[in-house]
Order: structure tokens, then C-alpha cells, then sequence
């Protein structure tokens, strides 16, 4: 007789093609640096993916101080994309990376069509790199500063500029300042996406009333956190209804419990990311979180779960 | 290389004390992990208050004190009420555990070779500098260094930190509003002894408001002291991963004030 519940359940999802992961937990972009931040605290061969804070041609330098600001069960940032360029992310964050046995994506974002493919092309041979992750959230200079991820035909020509500029699978990360993040998602899709992860920070504001200032330098930030868990696990339901390439949810997961939401709407995987800050062992947690359910339910396998709600 | 799976930093500690010392100023003690025992005057810890969505984040407190308890080491902090956050965090009681992430950032320097030490403290800006100075007066030989320490607060009851600076060194203290010691601004003190101050043989030590340190920059901006201040911002992570918390620094771009600091050279900060 085999005492099923004496091995540990299989956590291995595949997110499309190629990119396979030992588990579904992954740091997200701009919440764990470039990994060897949080060294100290996680095991960083514990995740299924790290998610590098995101990367321009040049480094940037970022938006003026402040930056930050807590808000109900969330922050507002606006760090204006302060990256080291992905030259310096090649030639002294990747090779820390390599040590482990951890997938790295680098997650890309440009201000012209031109800039997603020169970014997609330098990071295409880039060894111990698993996967690009496209920012589609950021002003495009070209056009009069609209965001990218705002219209369909602008987020699948940036996924075409990257698909026809490397072969490491694509993922699209949706901006939720839309009016129908489906139709943006198929959109993705149709132009050869190999997965969308969802959803980018919603934009707010906050004002410091003493002073009559804005809480943020720049006025309008970027909320993450707890605060919008509901709204991105509706998203992401939204959008698995509606394409058939993986989905991988993100938006104020904290613990197993918000995770297992996110998986059970139909998330292949998930991200982790304003949670890092709050405590640097936030991805272990969520993983212990996830086995620990799987084990109570009887579940072997992740694949088991996912998209397994009952409506 | 660090890629295996070795034990890792603990990120909980046990509130021994959490004590009002002032108006709107507690002292918070705290068991947490020998690792503290090699904290650096200067450098800070991330508290965050275990299972809260509210509030979310940690905050960032500059370590007061440190000694070896049993097996680990109390860490000390002072804090001042001055939002939610910290309004909640003067609830904690004894035994209580809370999210502790430290010792962060990079501390002040010791300078072995100069005879007089002054520290320029704004309100609860004296934990750090009361840490630093007893830092000093415990190296050995050291026993000619003179510590002459300025407080200021808003008013004379929030003054915090003046007794044990007070047995180390001099002491001045002002309140903004007349109601102890100097009517004004801590820096009017300093400025008030500035001329008996020898710049090659003394190193000022300022932490408090922006306000006051853009103050110790400007008073200091032609002499040759050493001034080192300890900066204040929001910070998210205090690990150097959000960049939420930046300083813009001379020569361009932004200096993250967990990481590269919460210490700088005054002459490298820009105040805007």
C-alpha cells in the first residue's frame, strides 16, 4: 500500500512554452531587487521564479523623492523606474543569479517600439535567463505619452517587437487601467504571447491635507497591496475566461491563502510583490501556505487546483 | 557563494518594554537574535506589527541600544507618535512578538583621532546619537574625548535622552517654544559654541527633521568639519529593493537612504 500523503505534493507548473517552474510562487518585478537583496533572508532556490526589478536600455535614475507613501492596506510608489540598465543587469546582477537553481526573468520596459525589441534582442542570449517579462505600463514617447498597455493594437505591436526579437518565452504583464483587461489580454495573445501576468499597480493619489502637497512627488503613484487583491483576482478570472495561454495572477498576496484565490480563479502561477517589503520572507510563507493547504485537501498535484472554482 | 540553503536572518523579535518616556515618545525594548549584538551606532531596524494589513509596512527606528540578554540580545529603540502606524505600535505590550528586520544600513564613522565629539539632536534624532556616544566613551584611550551634546524638541516636555547624554558630556538643550532651555531652533546652540569648536580636532554628529539638518548645512558649508547626519525617509522595504526611500545626492542621481545610508557626509546631501 502507498501512503500517498507521505510524499510531497508536485508543484511544477509549466507557463507556456519552455518556461517551466519548480513552483508556483515567483517574486515579482520591482519588489525583490535583483534577488540578492533578500539572500539573507529566503532561499532563493526555493522559488519557482524571480522576476528582476525592471530594465531600460540606459540605466534611469528615477523620480524625485518622495517616493512612497502607506495608504489603507496598501502604498502608493512612484519610483519612476530606477534601473541599473540591462548592461550592468548582464554584467553584475545576472551572474549572482546563476547560482541558484531558481528560473530568472527580466522584466523589460522601453519608451518606443524600438526600445522593447533592442531590450529583447541584448537579453536573448543571455545565459541562465528563462524568460522576458514586458512592461507595457509605461509612457510611449511616440505617442503623446499614452501608455503602451492602454490600447490593444499598441500592446500586441510591443509583443510582436519582442517575439520577433528573442526566443525566450514572452510574457505580457497587463496594466489594470483599462477598461476591459480582457480585450487588451487577447489582444496579447493574438500576437503570440506565450503568457500574460496581471495585474501592474492601479493608479492613486493621496494628499497630505497639513500641507495641501501630494503625498508623491509626482502626485499620481502606482497602488499595490492588499488593497487591490479583490480587483486583480477579478481580472484574472476575467481573463482566463477569455484566452487560452497561462494566466499568472498578481495583486496583494500576502499569504497561501490569497495565493490559492488567485490559483483556484484559473492562475497558472503567481507573484508575490508588495508583501517583500512588508516581510523579506513573504515568498516562503506563501509557499509553505500553498503546501500546507494541499496537504490538508489531499491535493498531489498543483496542476489539481488550478482554475478548479465552483461557480 | 551563498546559494545554499543555510539558515537564515530572523525576522521576529519579543517586546520586553514599551514605555512612554516623553509626550508622544516611547522607549521600546525588544529580544531578538544575537545578530543584533554587532550593531553600529547609525543603523536602523524595519518594526512591523505581526498579521496587520494596517498598518502594512514596516517603520523604519534607528537602533538606540544594544546588549547581550541570554541568548540573543535586547535592541532598543525610541520612537515618536506621529501617524497610525506608530500610534498603534505604542499599543504593543510585553511578550507581544513583532516583525523585527536588522541591524540595516550603514552606521556612523568613529574618528579615533579628534578630541571633541559634538552631536546636534532634533527630537527623537537622540537615539542614534546617544548609541554613537556611547559608543565613543567605551573605546579605549578614549577617555580624553570630549562629548558636548545639543537637544532640541517643540517643547520641554518631549525633550527625550538628556540624562544619559548628560553622563557622558555637556549638555544644551533648547524647545521651540520657549518652555525649557533655549527659546528656538537646536541649532542655535551650536551655532552659539560654533567659534571654541577647532575644525581638525572636533566631528559633528546631527540627526533630526530635514529642516534642521538643511540648517547644520548651511552653518557648516564653509568650515572643514567632519559632519556626519543620519537621515529620516519613508521606506517600504529597508533593504534596499523598493528604492522608495532615495536622497538626492551631489554630483546627480539618488542615494537609497537604507542602503547607502541612513548615515551620510552633510556636504553630500541635497536638500530640495
Amino acid at each position: 500500500m502507498i501512503d500517498r500523503a507521505d510524499r510531497p505534493p508536485r508543484m511544477e507548473v509549466t507557463i507556456g512554452r519552455g518556461l517551466k517552474l519548480k513552483n508556483p510562487v515567483m517574486a515579482a518585478s520591482g519588489t525583490f531587487g535583483y534577488g540578492e537583496e533578500f539572500a539573507r533572508y529566503v532561499d532563493l532556490n526555493s522559488l519557482g521564479a524571480i522576476v528582476v526589478k525592471g530594465l531600460s536600455l540606459e540605466p534611469a535614475s528615477g523620480n524625485p523623492p518622495p517616493r512612497i507613501m502607506e495608504t489603507p492596506c496598501g502604498m502608493l510608489n512612484s519610483i519612476g523606474l530606477q534601473n541599473v540598465g540591462v548592461r550592468v543587469f548582464l554584467a553584475e546582477k545576472l551572474p549572482f543569479l546563476r547560482n541558484y537553481d531558481t528560473a530568472v526573468i527580466a522584466n523589460i520596459f522601453g519608451e518606443t517600439m524600438d526600445e522593447y525589441a533592442r531590450l529583447s534582442e541584448i537579453l536573448s542570449g543571455a545565459e541562465g535567463l528563462k524568460a522576458v517579462e514586458v512592461n507595457v505600463s509605461c509612457p510611449n514617447v511616440e505617442k503623446g505619452g499614452i501608455a503602451f498597455g492602454s490600447y490593444p493594437d499598441r500592446v500586441a505591436e510591443v509583443t510582436r517587437a519582442v517575439k520577433g526579437s528573442t526566443d525566450l518565452p514572452v510574457i505580457v504583464k497587463l496594466s489594470p487601467n483599462v477598461t476591459d483587461i480582457a480585450l487588451i489580454a487577447e489582444a496579447a495573445e493574438g500576437a503570440g504571447a506565450d503568457a500574460v501576468s496581471l495585474i501592474n499597480t492601479l493608479k492613486g493619489m493621496s494628499i497630505d491635507v497639513e500641507r495641501r502637497v501630494p503625498h508623491i512627488a509626482k502626485v499620481v503613484g502606482g497602488l499595490s497591496g492588499p488593497a487591490i487583491r479583490p480587483i486583480a483576482l477579478r481580472m484574472v478570472w476575467e481573463v482566463v475566461n477569455r484566452v487560452s495561454i497561462p494566466v499568472i495572477g498578481v495583486g496583494g498576496i500576502v499569504d497561501g491563502s490569497d495565493a490559492l484565490q488567485f490559483l483556484i480563479a484559473g492562475a497558472r502561477a503567481v507573484q508575490v510583490g508588495t508583501a517583500n517589503f512588508m516581510d523579506p520572507t513573504a515568498t516562503t510563507k506563501v509557499l509553505e501556505g500553498i503546501t500546507d493547504y494541499m496537504n490538508r485537501h489531499y491535493v498531489r498535484d498543483i496542476n489539481d487546483l488550478i482554475g478548479t472554482l465552483r461557480v | 557563494m551563498t546559494c545554499d540553503a543555510s539558515v537564515k536572518m530572523p525576522i521576529s523579535g519579543e517586546v520586553r518594554k514599551n514605555q512612554k518616556v516623553a509626550d508622544d515618545h516611547y522607549h521600546l525594548v525588544l529580544h531578538a537574535g544575537k545578530e543584533y549584538l554587532s550593531s553600529s551606532p547609525g543603523q536602523f531596524l524595519m518594526i512591523r506589527l505581526i498579521g496587520a494589513d494596517v498598518p502594512l509596512l514596516g517603520r523604519p527606528m534607528s537602533i538606540y541600544a544594544v546588549n547581550e540578554d541570554g541568548d540573543g540580545a535586547c535592541v532598543e529603540v525610541l520612537y515618536r507618535v506621529v501617524g497610525r502606524g506608530t500610534r498603534l505600535m505604542a499599543q504593543l505590550k510585553e511578550g507581544e512578538r513583532v516583525g523585527v528586520v536588522g541591524p540595516l544600513g550603514k552606521g556612523f564613522t568613529l574618528y579615533r583621532d579628534k578630541k571633541r565629539v559634538v552631536l546636534v539632536a532634533g527630537g527623537v534624532g537622540v537615539a542614534p546619537l546617544t548609541f554613537l556616544a556611547k559608543a565613543y566613551s567605551s573605546l579605549p584611550k578614549m577617555r580624553s574625548v570630549e562629548v558636548v551634546s545639543y537637544i532640541g524638541a517643540r517643547t520641554g516636555t518631549c525633550i527625550v535622552g538628556k540624562g544619559e547624554l548628560g553622563s557622558i558630556g555637556r549638555v544644551s538643550v533648547s524647545s521651540d517654544d520657549g518652555s525649557c532651555g533655549h527659546h528656538g531652533s537646536v541649532t542655535d546652540l551650536f551655532v552659539r559654541d560654533l567659534g571654541a569648536f577647532e575644525e581638525d580636532e572636533t566631528v559633528v554628529y546631527a540627526c533630526g527633521p530635514s529642516l534642521m539638518l538643511k540648517k547644520m548645512q548651511e552653518i557648516t558649508s564653509d568650515r572643514s568639519f567632519v559632519v556626519q547626519v543620519s537621515l529620516e525617509e519613508r521606506m517600504a522595504c529597508g533593504i534596499g529593493a523598493c528604492l522608495g526611500c532615495v536622497v538626492r545626492v551631489k554630483g546627480g542621481g539618488y542615494a537609497r537612504v537604507c542602503t547607502e545610508g541612513p548615515v551620510f557626509d552633510l556636504k553630500e546631501v541635497c536638500f530640495d
